[in-house]
């Protein structure tokens, strides 16, 4: 009788499950994800790929901007080398999941820091890497001047955004009415606002200069003067993990301390004989900085020499010598009027 | 029916002017119909711009797969050729060689030879083109026993997604380099080759006498059918990393869309697959218990194999469904055809160019559809024919 | 027969682990035992990933506000506006769907049978055009096709400044608006005129169709079922004082506003969904009535019917047997593929459930409703389909 075959085999089957069970249960102790992360030898980063100057898929599969450089700079910080990233292209509305699955272990992906989105999204957010606010994006040919004159018009924006959100309130609280369309992603928005189908479109005033700068006729759109809202972009990663949130604070601090100290990629290498104890400190020479968190103590160094301190990252993406050319104001260092101060390094 | 030559003057009074009312049926159709392919013409003449399809071709085709990488495409698809080429040449061994296909294979050589000369595109599409002729050569002159197509398939399987993807000294080609035509196509057949163990297992779990199992197997069946599958999609997205262990190793975005589909597809399959199983004449079942097979035998040796033979051409049409259905990754954001696709129409240095794209991604999603839906009717009629 | 049965089963006693019946269940113990465990393995890790990541299994989320607009349509005909609860938003997508749903379905059906009867015409032209639509939108996906309607199609149509005019109504990228009777302010509400007159006109046809079906009297059914629906409406809106007036559209500093409208995003997905589901009822149709016996055909014309009143009375209805069953499958996969209005931005439930979940970080809690939804209108249409299957049933005596 083969029933006896089978079941003498589902009951083999029963006890290596058991026991695989037992195992599975015994290694669910969590783990910082910097340990996984260096277990796999690779970082994977959630980024744009659709915002020139910030997160960017070239047609060659390369990808570029202000935030895949901060992705490169923690593989710096943890493996010593800016190339060990594996980049994952998220939409506004799957960056969440990707963090809560699992999937990333950080997003640099222009991303607004909000109580709500830190508390129940089951995400926690790391140093602000770039002060905006939220614009609004007409054609040039539109007689709106200011967002008040867009009463009754239909205004598109990506789903899941704060920026869909802020659109709403100040709709509420200058009593208009705005027409709210959103797509799964901005290229859908773009195309549908060329075509028509909405009268403006708002996201963040980095995003939309983007956009224009990028555009076949950049003087076929208008950004209107005022911004509607604060937004705070920032990286963010899994909660309680404060050894892997200190990985992403201090390489987005260390950028900005290098240029407070005037250390660049260039110059690094050189600063090694400086007799300077905040250089030294900083490059690992003095102290144990890295430490701290399991890296090592030249981490900040690996960084900086990587991808350059933050005016580097700036110019290089966002600078004047950019399509983009976006001033800094906001994101200048303190001591220029701007709102960067990093806590030291020692 | 006999066809005899008729003069064009009777043929259009018995097809088209049988009746005053099919006169004036025809008249109002050829006149809509003139209407709509003038326009269509005159559209596509002077104001599309097809000049984005070839400037993107290779972005669909392949996506943003690296260009030193692209080798292992060729190699791929040079195999799939020969094997092809192979296959046919052993089942049309007993016929006559048919030209048609040799001059068509021909003609996309040389088409490719002169359009792309010295690209490697030029030269690699007549070098499959002549795989496959080698392949058909090789495979009607060698004698061989039909299961050396299984073997040979299942190997070339794995060979291909090894190709593709796996470390060659130069490092791997992650799966988020996949995209265009290669994701779709291999989202499509990994999902589908897949699905169907786990296909036959429900179904034959949802035939089975004991009430527990066959139970569980419906409720499974029932409720993957029950739902739409950009929603089992978002759920392997989501759900998927939450029921493995923390420190588990991370399934990428790719896998977790086969595993989404192939769960999708299995139940889809597994109904298809017990419709051939009752389609077998219970006299079979009980002759084979009958000379004392055992009932796990009877369904191994006799039932199974003369179902899963005659549900193949439903298997090859829920084949073209879910090669259809691979697009609705673009949603969940990979780039398969039809992301890929999006992101060409919203390029900024396209602005404007809004149909060409999606008429493009529509005709070689037909060619691949129609092509393999012309291959289950062929197979359907040859399956008829002999038994 | 049975003494000897006894004996064999005297002499030779079938060891437990050889009688079926213990086996069977046994198996099926073991079975259940593997399915748990598996559950409990994946439900162990279930429960730690959520735990580690600190995410809730709770639904309370649903009553706060929602925060954001939903583009178009009500929670069953009470206006939706951004402070209310995430629930009442879900509700709108629900109803989103079940809008373009039905309606496809019915549009769906209507090109469907004419596809089908064209597909069998004996005029050569209709017949090719038929195979030709068949095939072109069977063997596309639909997401390609919705993305063709929607940016290729309805965009394209004139911007919202040099919107077509006709007859009061426009017709323009933006949307199409028309006249429509709306509400004046402070009166009797209209609704349950509507109700009654549906629900007259319902019962007339049916009364009719049963009297010409057993005594074979032959008025036109539908003709007065619909006047019926007219008179009711009308002396309903003079019964009631009138309380209807019409609303034109007209054009403001950004668009038109007013009357009665139809977004691109509902066209493009009404559109997309009709003419893709379309070619598949169009096979099942003609399939249905190559299945109808000959026979029937020349009796029919033998006894001088002309092809429509054939067609009409004695094929469609037999070939309706075998239709039903797989329309009901088409009917359903509409209903399914509706959730690819995400793709063009149309706020169907799935849409609205995604947005919400995004908002509020509950992606867990959404998809799951999402998933306990489509099953329920799976469900309910597939027990519609069995419901008019078994009474259609031949009857067999």
């Amino acid at each position: 009788m083969n029933l006896k075959t089978i079941a003498i085999g589902a009951l083999a089957l029963t006890a290596i499950s058991a026991s695989i069970a037992t195992i599975t249960v015994a290694q669910t102790q969590s783990n910082s994800r910097l340990d996984v992360v260096k277990k796999r030898g690779k970082l994977i980063c959630g980024v744009n790929d659709k915002l020139a100057g910030f997160g960017f898929l070239d047609s060659n599969g390369k990808y570029s901007g202000f935030d895949v450089d901060f992705c490169k700079g923690v593989a710096a910080a943890v493996f010593g080398d800016a190339s060990k990233v594996d980049y994952v292209p998220l939409t506004a509305a799957a960056r969440f999941t990707a963090i809560q699955s699992g999937e990333v272990d950080v997003v640099f992906r222009n991303t607004t820091y909000t109580s709500s989105r830190d508390g129940e999204v089951g995400v926690d957010f790391g140093p602000v890497v770039f002060y905006d606010g939220q614009g609004v994006m007409v054609k040039s040919d539109s007689p709106a001047k200011r967002i008040t004159d867009l009463d009754g018009a239909t205004i598109c924006t990506n789903q899941g955004t704060t920026t869909e959100q802020n659109m709403n309130d100040y709709g509420r609280l200058k009593k208009k009415q705005f027409k709210v369309v959103t797509y799964a992603d901005f290229d859908k928005v773009m195309a549908a606002f060329d075509q028509g189908r909405c009268d403006a479109v708002t996201t963040d005033s980095i995003g939309l200069a983007a956009r224009r700068a990028t555009a076949a006729k950049p003087e076929a759109y208008r950004i209107l003067g005022e911004v509607i809202s604060k937004e705070p972009l920032a990286p963010f990663f899994g909660q309680n993990d404060s050894r892997w949130a200190d990985v992403v604070r201090w390489t987005v601090l260390a950028t900005i301390y290098a240029e407070e100290i005037e250390l660049s990629s260039r110059n690094i290498d050189g600063a090694k004989s400086s007799t300077d104890p905040v250089i030294r400190r900083f490059l690992g020479v003095e102290g144990n900085s890295g430490k701290g968190f399991g890296l090592t103590a030249d981490f900040a160094a690996d960084v900086v020499k990587a991808i350059g301190n933050y005016k580097e990252i700036y110019d290089r993406n966002l600078g004047p010598k950019t399509k983009l050319n976006i001033p800094r104001r906001l994101n200048a260092n303190y001591e220029s009027g701007g709102l960067l101060y990093a806590p030291p390094i020692r | 029916m006999v066809k005899t030559k008729t003069d064009p003057v009777r043929w259009l009074k018995e097809n088209l002017f049988s009746t005053p009312g099919n006169a004036v049926l025809s008249i109002v159709v050829v006149l809509v119909v003139g209407l709509f392919f003038k326009s269509l013409l005159e559209w596509s003449f002077t104001k599309a711009r097809w000049a984005v399809i070839p400037a993107n071709f290779r972005l669909l085709m392949v996506g943003p797969y690296p260009l030193e990488e692209l080798w292992r495409i060729w190699a791929s698809l040079i195999a799939i050729s020969l094997a092809a080429g192979f296959s046919w040449g052993t089942s049309t061994r007993e016929q006559p060689l048919p030209r048609a296909p040799f001059v068509l294979l021909g003609a996309i050589s040389l088409l490719a030879l002169v359009w792309q000369f010295g690209n490697p595109s030029g030269t690699l599409v007549p070098v499959a083109c002549a795989g496959l002729v080698a392949g058909v050569f090789i495979g009607r002159a060698i004698r061989t026993e039909n299961r050396i197509h299984y073997f040979l398939w299942t190997a070339l399987f794995f060979v291909c997604v090894i190709l593709i993807g796996f470390d060659f000294g130069r490092g791997e080609v992650p799966s988020s380099l996949w995209g265009g035509l290669l994701l779709t196509v291999l989202l499509s057949v990994v999902s589908i080759v897949a699905s169907f163990p786990l296909g036959v297992l429900l179904a034959i779990g949802r035939r089975s006498k004991l009430p527990v199992v066959s139970g569980f197997c419906i409720v499974f069946i029932e409720v993957v059918r029950g739902v739409p599958l950009i929603a089992v999609l978002f759920m392997a997205q989501l759900f998927v990393p939450f029921f493995f262990p923390p420190d588990f190793p991370q399934l990428d975005k790719v896998a977790r869309a086969i595993i989404g589909m192939t769960l999708f597809s299995a139940a889809y399959m597994a109904e298809n697959v017990r419709g051939g199983l009752q389609s077998v004449p219970s006299g079979q079942d009980e002759a084979a218990r009958a000379i004392g097979l055992s009932a796990t035998q009877t369904l191994f040796l006799i039932v199974l194999p003369q179902g899963l033979r005659a549900v193949i051409p439903t298997i090859v049409g829920q084949f073209i469904a879910l090669f259809k259905d691979t697009s609705l990754v673009e949603i969940i954001g990979l780039t398969d055809l039809v992301g890929i696709g999006e992101a060409v129409r919203n390029n900024p240095d396209w602005l404007g160019v809004t149909r060409e794209i999606p008429i493009t991604l529509g005709v070689i999603y037909f060619i691949f559809t129609y092509s393999m839906s012309l291959a289950a009717k062929n197979l359907e009629q040859r399956l008829k024919t002999s038994n | 027969m049975l003494t000897s049965d006894s004996q064999i089963n005297m002499a030779t006693r079938v060891p437990f682990y050889r009688d079926v019946k213990v086996l069977a269940v046994i198996a099926q113990v073991v079975f259940v035992l593997l399915v748990a465990l598996t559950i409990w393995i994946l439900g162990q890790n279930l429960n730690t990933n959520l735990k580690t990541r600190n995410l809730s299994t709770s639904f309370e989320f649903l009553g706060r506000t929602a925060g954001f607009q939903v583009a178009e349509g009500s929670a069953f005909g009470v206006p939706f506006s951004s402070e209310d609860s995430y629930l009442k938003a879900i509700t709108v997508g629900l109803y989103n769907t079940l809008r373009v749903s039905i309606l496809g379905i019915v549009l769906a059906t209507i090109l469907g049978v004419v596809v089908g009867v064209a597909r069998l015409s004996s005029n050569w032209l209709v017949n090719r055009i038929a195979v030709i639509y068949v095939e072109v939108f069977r063997n596309t996906p639909l997401l390609v096709q919705l993305i063709f309607w929607y940016f290729a199609g309805v965009l394209t149509l004139p911007k919202v400044k040099e919107a077509a005019q006709f007859g009061g109504a426009y017709l323009s990228n933006q949307g199409f608006f028309m006249p429509w009777l709306v509400q004046k302010p402070d009166s009797i509400s209209f609704l349950p005129v509507w109700i009654v007159a549906i629900i007259l006109a319902i019962a007339t046809f049916v009364f009719l169709e049963r009297r010409r079906v057993n005594l074979g009297s032959n008025e036109p059914a539908g003709w007065i079922a619909i006047g019926v629906l007219f008179i009711v409406l009308v002396s309903g809106y003079f019964v009631l004082g009138q309380p209807l007036e019409l609303d034109l559209p007209r054009t403001t500093n950004f668009g038109i506003a007013g009357g009665a409208s139809l977004s691109p995003e509902f066209a493009a997905l009404l559109i997309g969904l009709v003419v893709y589901t379309a070619s598949f009822i169009a096979e099942t149709v003609r399939a249905g009535i190559q299945a109808v016996n000959k026979g029937q055909w020349e009796a029919a014309r033998a006894i001088g019917m002309s092809y429509t009143q054939t067609l009409q009375l004695i094929v469609l209805p037999q070939a309706l047997r075998v239709i039903i069953p797989p329309l009901g499958n088409q009917y359903l996969n509409l209903t399914k593929n509706s959730s690819l209005a995400t793709a063009i931005g149309f706020p169907d439930m799935f849409n609205v459930l995604n947005t919400a979940g995004n908002q509020s970080g509950f992606n867990l809690q959404t998809m799951l409703i999402a998933l306990l939804v489509y099953l329920v209108l799976s469900l309910t249409i597939s027990s519609f389909v069995n419901l008019y299957n078994r009474a259609t049933r031949l009857k067999t005596r």
